[in-house]
């Protein structure tokens, strides 16, 4: 039994990872109602920027670090601006946008790969010898004790921003009813481009802490997209709390469910929660 | 002058023509009601004025000066225009004082993140939830109230964004007695301080009551133009009304 | 122009084309009885770029080394990123364009998508793999130490040691599983007990719960079966679990970018390069051999070694080669003495190794 203390400690951690890649899905999906599949690669983006400002330039690690958050942003806001907003503004589907973005990540994938090659790398600059922390009768490392207490902050933030600032209320607004939200002379052009400059920084800082936990390889998006949509889906799409809490009960269901089976499972555990949902409460766990 | 004029406005659905050749003339600090039966065009009329619908022929003047033939919804509010819509929106998941704050704010995204001349907005936000009555339910959420209560707060929320030209539709609609009073001292309101406001009505008794222009449309034509009095009794006008 | 001109041109047009055909057949026919085309399919790019490079730079060295031959042999390279599906249309490329006589692949999934296009195509088969399957047939052969032999060897090496207690860590991927299946065979014939078995998905990054599991199962190591770059995540993630049992692996360490994450582990190898190839490639590459890059330089010789020990007088056919190649007993090859067997597999010896500042060395035991 002295094994459930560091089961829970390994749903926090990769919870907490999901709740990250989530909150920024959330966060556009709100405002735009939008599947941005591009918001993986964003993860990606951040962390090769500080593996290439850190470890090939040699610059200070903090500031890599808030250059590959304001990187994955501004790529983030561009592919808005170039790509998105146009296409809305032709009043193109969400199918087209779907593809659009599906189309961007591969090729912003692509472009990581043939720079840096696809060889899985680490940014962190201890590999191994980590601080170990004893919470609760489990172990934790620094970087995972980091990735916890910055997805909390990112959560305080982020519901801060939306609800004590009026630039959140014209988030909530234009996700609420954008047409109307126009109509009362809210840019909402302008605005959903700093929604998607927020979400895929914070998609960025995600890339960069499970850079540093992990590692990093061009393909990393996709799979921490995944995760962090079938976390919205359980939790209520485009709800900010929703995909939080859709992450770390992904996250128990995953570390819980391979106690007693092989870890081969995992990932058909995820998959599996991922349709129960979709058949029998596809609006998530949050949503009315 | 006229504030708002169209020229031989169009809207064509499926070949059919919502909106034909529609010349029509607003006074400014005026109320003009615009009547007819259902399916004249009437919220046609004022989807076009207010960017919801695309213009298909014909321009709107603004002022004399300020020409469009397509406005988009976010442009609505900068030609001095806001409005009512006839199914109420407002934004359902928040609270009534922040579907009016939201409006009242600046439009720098920046400053509204930090705030700015906070006390300001609050002051305003107050002032038109006091004349609808919905202060005490500022902080209820827009979804919760009732439909009277909804169509106050629409009401409030035009009001908060000052602007000349207000567009009702079917504003009264549905409403108690007391709240049709409220509606109707804030008509009477604007007008006092040179308004403008367009009013579509199927109330007739209201339409005597408040307006003082009116116009009266016909599968998208204009039918009728004048003092409600007048126009009222004019054969052509009951017959279309009747013939519905 | 009249009638009797037209005439003398056709003709002349028809004695040229002819002729031209005639030349042109006679240079590619030329080329055919001499030249031995060796196609080689093996991650270009990928995560894994780096062995292929290996392996096309070994293969290039013997070739600059090789003397003086009966005939000559051409050396074509496809990437197929130690994917298997890209490895099928990298071969079908290489018969059907090329026209090769030989191909070489690598890793045992590969291997086994080209076995039986082989087979079927009368084409020479050598595979760095494995997985004993993809020897099967007249055509195909492994040049690998064989899980057998590495069993054997790592078996020995635990029982040296004193282990009784053994944990796992298996990746559900071929070329792992074919090792393990062998080695709990051998384990069962001795007192080691196998106190836990993990096993994982390819592309698994989150290992923390398993080894939870494994934790407290009492093993005195930790056996790691997978490759990069699950091996490297799995082992620092079994390090910040504050686990400090001694870690091993069949081969798994070499193939990873991150080895001193593996500082003074011992663990068990396919056999070493002579220290003359390690040299030799050093010079060329700057690098240390990659691993399967001394078996492809093996597998160029014993192409050469089979094709000019053909007695006739064209050039052989594949099937020439391949019979040929069964019969090679005691080739001198870089990865020692080298016998091939009647399963088509090159037999050489596992070795012990340890990986001392960054760097494998091999043990005397």
């Amino acid at each position: 039994m002295e094994i459930v203390p560091q089961l829970i400690l390994n749903s926090i951690i990769a919870g907490s990872i999901y709740a990250l890649i989530a909150l920024g899905f959330n966060f556009v999906y709100g405002a735009t109602k939008f599947f941005n599949l591009a918001h993986g690669v964003m993860a990606a983006i951040g962390g090769y920027a500080v593996f290439y400002f850190a470890k090939t330039l040699g610059l200070n690690l903090y500031f890599a670090v808030i250059l590959g958050v304001a990187l994955a942003g501004i790529v983030g806001y561009g592919l808005d601006k170039f790509i998105y907003l146009p296409l809305r503004k032709r009043k193109a589907s969400n199918m087209v946008l779907l593809v659009a973005s599906l189309g961007a990540m591969t090729a912003l994938q692509a472009v990581i790969a043939i720079l840096f090659t696809s060889r899985f790398k680490t940014i962190s600059q201890n590999i191994g010898t980590q601080k170990l922390f004893e919470v609760l009768g489990g172990v934790i490392t620094q970087t995972q004790l980091i990735i916890i207490l910055v997805t909390a902050l990112i959560l305080a933030g982020l519901v801060f921003l939306l609800y004590k600032t009026l630039f959140g209320k014209a988030v909530r607004a234009i996700s609420d009813d954008e047409e109307v939200a126009q109509i009362v002379g809210i840019n909402t052009n302008k605005i959903i481009g700093y929604v998607f400059f927020i979400g895929s920084a914070l998609a960025g800082l995600a890339g960069i802490l499970v850079g540093f936990d992990t590692g990093i390889e061009p393909t990393m998006g996709l799979g921490l997209l995944l995760k962090g949509v079938i976390a919205s889906v359980i939790g209520g799409v485009g709800n900010i709390y929703g995909g939080v809490l859709g992450a770390f009960l992904l996250g128990f269901v995953e570390n819980f469910g391979i106690w007693k089976i092989s870890g081969e499972w995992k990932d058909a555990i995820a998959f599996t929660l991922l349709i129960v949902f979709l058949i029998f409460r596809p609006r998530g766990i949050m949503n009315k | 002058m006229k504030i708002l004029e169209t020229k031989n406005l169009m809207k064509r659905f499926n070949g059919v023509r919502a909106i034909d050749r529609l010349s029509i003339g607003i006074e400014k600090g005026q109320i003009t009601g615009i009547v007819g039966p259902n399916g004249s065009g009437k919220t046609t009329l004022i989807n076009l004025l207010s960017g919801v619908l695309e213009i298909d022929g014909g321009e709107v003047i603004i002022d004399g000066i300020e020409k469009f033939t397509r406005v988009l919804p976010h442009q609505v509010s900068s030609y001095g225009i806001t409005r009512t819509f006839q199914n109420v929106r407002l934004f359902e998941q928040m609270t009534v004082l922040d579907n009016i704050l939201v409006v009242v704010t600046e439009r720098n995204v920046f400053g509204s993140i930090f705030e700015k001349n906070i006390e300001h907005h609050h002051k305003i936000s107050e002032e038109v939830l006091q004349k609808v009555g919905l202060w005490e339910k500022r902080n209820q959420l827009a979804v919760n109230l009732s439909y009277g209560q909804r169509k106050l707060l629409e009401i409030a929320r035009t009001l908060a964004m000052k602007t000349e030209i207000y567009l009702f539709d079917e504003p009264f609609a549905g409403l108690f007695p007391e709240m049709r009073k409220i509606v109707a001292s804030i008509i009477r309101e604007l007008k006092q301080k040179n308004k403008t406001v367009i009013l579509v009505e199927h109330d007739i008794g209201l339409i005597r009551e408040l307006c003082d222009q009116i116009f009266v449309m016909d599968e998208g034509k204009l039918l009728a133009e004048g003092e409600p009095e007048a126009v009222l009794k004019k054969r052509s006008v009951i017959e279309a009304y009747l013939g519905e | 122009m009249n009638k009797l001109t037209k005439w003398v041109i056709g003709i002349i047009v028809v004695i040229a084309v002819v002729i031209t055909g005639y030349f042109v057949s006679q240079n590619s026919s030329k080329v055919s009885t001499e030249q031995i085309k060796i196609g080689v399919v093996a991650p270009m790019s990928g995560n894994l770029a780096f062995l292929g490079e290996g392996i096309r730079d070994a293969m290039l060295l013997a070739q600059q080394d090789l003397g003086n031959t009966q005939y000559t042999y051409e050396l074509i390279f496809e990437d197929d990123q130690l994917d298997s599906k890209i490895t099928a249309s990298a071969v079908n490329k290489l018969l059907g364009v090329n026209k090769v006589d030989a191909i070489v692949s690598f890793g045992s999934g590969p291997g086994n998508v080209v076995a039986p296009i082989a087979e079927q195509n009368n084409v020479v088969h050598l595979g760095i793999a494995s997985d004993p399957n993809v020897a099967k047939g007249e055509f195909n052969f492994i040049h690998w130490t064989p899980p057998a032999e590495e069993n054997k060897v790592f078996v020995e090496e635990l029982q040296r040691r004193g282990i009784k207690k053994l944990g796992v860590f298996e990746s559900n991927q071929q070329g792992a599983a074919a090792v393990m299946a062998d080695l709990k065979e051998k384990l069962k014939e001795t007192d080691i007990e196998i106190v836990t078995d993990q096993v994982f998905n390819v592309g698994e990054k989150d290992f923390r719960s398993i080894i939870s599991k494994a934790k407290n199962s009492g093993a005195e190591i930790y056996l790691l079966m997978a490759f990069s770059p699950e091996v490297e995540v799995l082992g620092k993630q079994i390090k910040e679990a504050g686990i400090n049992t001694p870690l091993t692996s069949i081969e798994a360490f070499e193939l990873s970018e991150q080895v001193d994450l593996f500082e003074g582990e011992w663990y068990v190898n396919a056999a070493s390069p002579t220290g003359d190839f390690t040299t030799k490639f050093e010079a060329k590459t700057n690098e240390n051999p990659t691993l399967g890059a001394a078996n492809a330089y093996d597998i160029f010789n014993l192409i050469v070694a089979a094709t000019e020990a053909f007695k006739g007088s064209t050039k052989p056919t594949p099937n020439q080669i391949a019979n040929e190649l069964t019969t090679i007993k005691d080739f001198n090859g870089v990865l020692g003495n080298l016998s091939v067997d009647e399963d088509g597999i090159v037999i050489s010896k596992a070795a012990i190794r340890m990986i001392k500042d960054g760097k494998p060395v091999d043990i005397d035991n």
